[in-house]
């Protein structure tokens, strides 16, 4: 009872955010709720954090709408994009831990943008075919995603070639499309793995040396399942089971541009 | 008066003597520690108070963090860093070890840590092997380099490796978890399961799990294991085998799908007309109780019966 007494309100306000996440031990707990009981400015303020949580708890869960993605999209990528700019306009600047929190700022803001987008682009890939026959149709393939895809020298993280952010129309004759999937859709998917991989490519000389050539073992292997999905797909458009195992591989493809993205630099 | 002179001469000297042996005997001590320090910035060995449910995080950039839970209400540190310090923050319900870097650069560190049962630990490096042993608790280990081994912890594992190979055994709750090309081995796990790799084989034995998920890319995938009525068992590679070995007495709704790759059951397929489409199959073994699923585009699907010794039902 005596220790109760010595814990003052701005004691309690320290232990207060491991009090909610449960992390205090059980005399700390016990002095806390002691301290509360007899309190009413802590009393006041345990109830208004209370009142909060359980209300946070009580809102739905907001699924964000695609038709939102544009203004987001445009809102999140505007930082990125002048940066690069002016990193190309002062080669050599802001190298060391200046450049490295750069990097993984710019790296955050367009992991966030592009996760929206992939998952978008992914999820519509590994829908089923439509049960309705779809007729023989001239549509983009998923060849206009080329400059983030397997056979391209840009599978290589030491490869200097810029990325083509403009995807090539590239169309040809299919009997169908594997998933109803819009140029639309595919350019941003495209583009957004572009951005990715220039993080990665200016990420390469911040990281370790064994880590590069696991990370380019690896995508090569991806880049593979890819082609090779990519090909048994257009022999065989219907299958959902080819549908899935691209979108799969390509679903890692982008999860592992992000983990480089985000790797903590060697230094 | 002259003989009280003498013997107070005589006790200075004493005295002196005894003051210069014991300032050798401390040099020398001195000289000893500086020897065994000589290859260290930091040294630390020390004990802190945590609470039964506190949170251990530690971040080391290159070296090994060896972990190891104990009954007591304290956490031991021990550790050596070649170059910069180690820092240890500490409250109450909560400690946080790391290295900080000398004159921007950091050397390779060890520390030993032991925490009492129960601990929510964190564990991250970068070239670092991490051995977590007897916690007991909540683990969630990210490495970048190195090797990673977790034993016996309960509540939730999960990890994240680049390069280097996982082993987990003793897990009662829930393990997930990626490596890029590393190996992941499990053994003896009852809980959620969910695993992935890019090249490196999946090697999951003994799963007691109502939800089982490992994909890999290139990678193998092998899971020996009890299946539970109204579980999900799900097994994804393109380029490499998966092979599952499971229990005789199994009731599970069987999914099979390859590309290019072989199939090959010790249970019998049964076919209904209109089942088969490429290398597509579906079947029911038993009372159909689980649903097992097992794809790989150009690797072998290989269905075994386990041993009943070493998969009671």
């Amino acid at each position: 009872m005596s220790d109760q007494r010595l814990m003052t309100c701005e004691q309690l306000d320290e232990r207060l955010p491991d009090w909610l996440e449960n992390d205090l031990d059980p005399t700390t707990r016990a002095l806390v709720e002691q301290h509360v009981a007899v309190c009413a400015r802590c009393t006041a303020l345990v109830s208004d954090l209370a009142f909060i949580r359980r209300q946070a708890a009580a809102l739905p869960e907001l699924v964000p709408s695609r038709d939102l993605w544009p203004e987001i999209e445009a809102r999140i990528q505007a930082p990125v994009i002048p940066l690069e700019t002016q990193r190309a306009a002062q080669p050599g600047a802001g190298r060391g831990r200046s450049r490295h929190a750069w990097w993984l700022g710019a790296a955050a803001a367009a992991l966030v943008a592009v996760t929206a987008g992939v998952t978008h682009y992914m999820t519509k890939l590994g829908q089923p075919a439509p049960t309705v026959a779809v007729a023989p149709a001239v549509v983009r393939t998923l060849d206009s995603a080329r400059p983030v895809e397997v056979t391209e020298p840009a599978a290589s993280l030491a490869s200097t070639e810029a990325p083509r952010t403009t995807p090539q129309p590239d169309e040809r004759p299919v009997a169908s499309a594997p998933a109803p999937v819009n140029e639309v859709e595919q350019s941003e998917y495209a583009r957004d793995v572009a951005q990715l991989r220039a993080i990665v490519r200016e990420r390469r000389t911040e990281l370790d040396s064994t880590t590069v050539a696991v990370l380019e073992k690896n995508l090569e292997l991806i880049d593979r399942a890819i082609a090779e999905s990519r090909a048994a797909l257009e022999r065989d458009p219907a299958s959902d089971f080819l549908a899935d195992q691209l979108a799969r591989a390509m679903t890692k493809k982008v999860a592992i541009l992000r983990t480089v993205a985000l790797l903590p630099a060697r230094s | 008066m002259h003989a009280r002179y003498l013997w107070a001469v005589a006790l200075t000297a004493a005295c002196a003597l005894s003051a210069s042996a014991q300032a050798k005997d401390r040099d020398r001590d001195r000289d000893r520690d500086r020897d065994d320090d000589s290859d260290y910035a930091s040294r630390v060995d020390t004990i802190l108070p945590l609470g039964r449910n506190g949170a251990v995080e530690i971040r080391l950039h290159t070296g090994e963090i060896i972990v190891t839970g104990w009954t007591r209400n304290e956490v031991r540190v021990r550790g050596t860093s070649e170059r910069g310090v180690i820092s240890i923050d500490a409250r109450p319900s909560r400690i946080d070890i790391g290295t900080r870097p000398e004159h921007s650069r950091r050397g390779e560190a060890t520390v030993e840590i032991t925490v009492p049962e129960g601990t929510r630990l964190t564990v991250a490096g970068s070239s670092t092997d991490v051995s977590v042993r007897g916690v007991k608790g909540e683990v969630e280990v990210t490495t970048m380099n190195g090797d990673v081994e977790i034993d016996n912890a309960t509540s939730r594992v999960s990890f994240e490796s680049v390069s280097g190979d996982v082993t987990i055994s003793r897990v009662q709750g829930d393990l997930r978890g990626e490596a890029m090309s590393g190996e992941i081995g499990v053994t003896d796990v009852a809980g959620e399961v969910d695993v992935e790799s890019v090249s490196g084989d999946l090697t999951l034995h003994n799963v007691r799990s109502k939800s089982v998920r490992a994909e890999t890319v290139s990678g193998t995938i092998e899971f020996e294991g009890r299946t539970e009525r109204g579980g999900r068992y799900d097994f994804a590679s393109h380029s490499g085998d998966v092979r599952l070995l499971l229990p005789s007495a199994l009731g599970a709704l069987i999914s099979v799908e390859t590309f290019s790759g072989t199939i090959d059951s010790d249970f019998p397929i049964t076919l209904q007309p209109g089942q088969r489409h490429g290398k597509e199959f579906e079947f029911q073994v038993g009372d159909g109780g689980a649903r097992i699923g097992a794809t790989s585009f150009s690797g072998g699907i290989y269905i075994q019966r386990s041993g009943t010794s070493r998969n009671p039902e």
